[in-house]
């Protein structure tokens, strides 16, 4: 059986690295894809992933209930998009061009499991989610949790959550009609 | 709209919330072969799942499923990058000791290890032959209401399930909505006749369709 996150925290907060190294593994993926939802096809997801984990290990002391380490990671993700965003607006050219061409020609060129078109419409249609009905479509979908684990995971009402995936499909099913 | 169309409705919100019933499930598959209204609410909603799971998959993959490194690299105090920097010149020499010793003597196992026994990759039929046997199983635990209709379509409900079952490499390339095998043909389908399941197959390295005789690649059991 692997260790629940309040586990992991508290051995963590003891300075266990193993421990960090663990609960940050366990939340690449989801946390990456979360942001990239936000912020688009760019070419430095490690070095924006390494900041929000590092970001969150300096703060772990703060975390006041060590069995809601992923709701609180999500929030400081989300932040972290929120800061991103607003530094590419200051920026006097506007956009990231730079980011975007790079990581354009990284790409494999047989990236055709699911065309770039639909993942981009994808993309945007989640990425436009409210951060909290994004969560729960990425704890559905990405990690294929039902509505009962998603309450349990988040601590709230399985009701609500269940009324929250209901409300997010059917919005993006609105959105992707043309796509399935 | 009758109790029955209700209860399908009901059962698709379900489904989509990862809930779905059985029971509910197979009265609404029935229920479906004289609604056609209920059969498009139902085959809508599958659509949609794997188009979910699909693009959830692309993007993971687009941004890397894990780390480079460890994370203990870069979680120390301070600006990550930074603090990484300065507490590698921290280390002293014993470090760097043990990191030698450990260099040679993982070199020294590699060679022996490389010596023993041939490293080589799976062999293009070797690749065939896992593909053809994670498709054949995968494509019945397919649940899908109604019919299948295109090569599209079934790439979009299997591939969730390969990803599951294969690693990166091992997966099979798809191209225009087929999958390919390692020689770059698209898989084949048939219905096998003694058990009535659904398997893929290779025509192999000659790219002749052999039905599953030949040098095809068929699912082994
Ligand atoms: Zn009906």
């Amino acid at each position: 059986m692997s260790e629940s996150d309040a586990e992991l925290v508290k051995q963590a907060r003891k300075g266990d690295r193993t421990a960090s190294d663990r609960l940050f593994r366990r939340y690449w993926k989801q946390i990456g894809v979360f942001i990239y939802q936000k912020l688009g096809p760019r070419g430095d997801w490690e070095d924006l992933l390494q900041d929000i984990f590092a970001k969150a290990y300096r703060s772990l002391k703060q975390l006041r209930h060590p069995e809601r380490f992923g709701p609180w990671l999500y929030t400081i993700a989300g932040s972290a998009c929120m800061d991103v965003l607003r530094a590419q607006m200051r920026r006097p050219d506007g956009g990231s061009i730079d980011d975007v061409s790079e990581s354009l020609l990284s790409a494999p060129a047989d990236e055709s499991k699911l065309n770039g078109e639909t993942l981009e419409a994808v993309r945007t249609a989640i990425g436009d989610l409210p951060d909290n009905y994004r969560v729960v479509i990425n704890l559905r979908f990405l990690e294929g949790m039902s509505a009962k684990d998603i309450a349990d995971f988040l601590g709230e009402p399985a009701g609500t959550i269940r009324n929250r995936i209901f409300r997010a499909n059917r919005m993006l099913e609105e959105k992707l009609k043309e796509y399935f | 709209m009758d109790w029955q169309c209700d209860r399908t409705e009901d059962l698709v919100d379900n489904y989509l919330a990862g809930e779905a019933d059985d029971a509910d499930w197979d009265f609404a598959v029935k229920h479906a072969e004289e609604c056609p209204e209920c059969r498009q609410k139902l085959d809508d909603a599958t659509s949609y799942e794997s188009l979910m799971k699909s693009a959830m998959l692309a993007m993971a993959r687009e941004v890397g499923t894990r780390p480079s490194k460890s994370p203990e690299t870069f979680l120390s105090s301070g600006s990550s990058r930074r603090s990484a920097r300065i507490s590698m010149r921290r280390r002293n020499y014993t470090y760097i000791a043990i990191a030698a010793a450990s260099v040679i003597i993982i070199l020294v196992l590699f060679i022996a290890y490389g010596s023993l026994v041939k490293i080589k990759k799976s062999t293009p039929e070797e690749l065939a032959r896992l593909q053809v046997n994670t498709m054949s199983k995968a494509v019945a635990l397919i649940r899908h209401p109604g019919k299948i209709t295109n090569d599209r379509q079934l790439v979009a409900l299997l591939e969730p399930k390969l990803a599951e079952k294969l690693k990166q490499d091992e997966l099979p390339q798809v191209k225009e909505g087929k999958f390919l095998d390692p020689w770059e043909k698209p898989f084949r389908v048939m219905t096998d006749e003694t058990s009535g399941r659904v398997i893929f197959y290779s025509v192999g390295p000659n790219g002749i369709d052999e039905g599953c005789k030949g040098d095809d690649v068929f699912p082994s059991n």
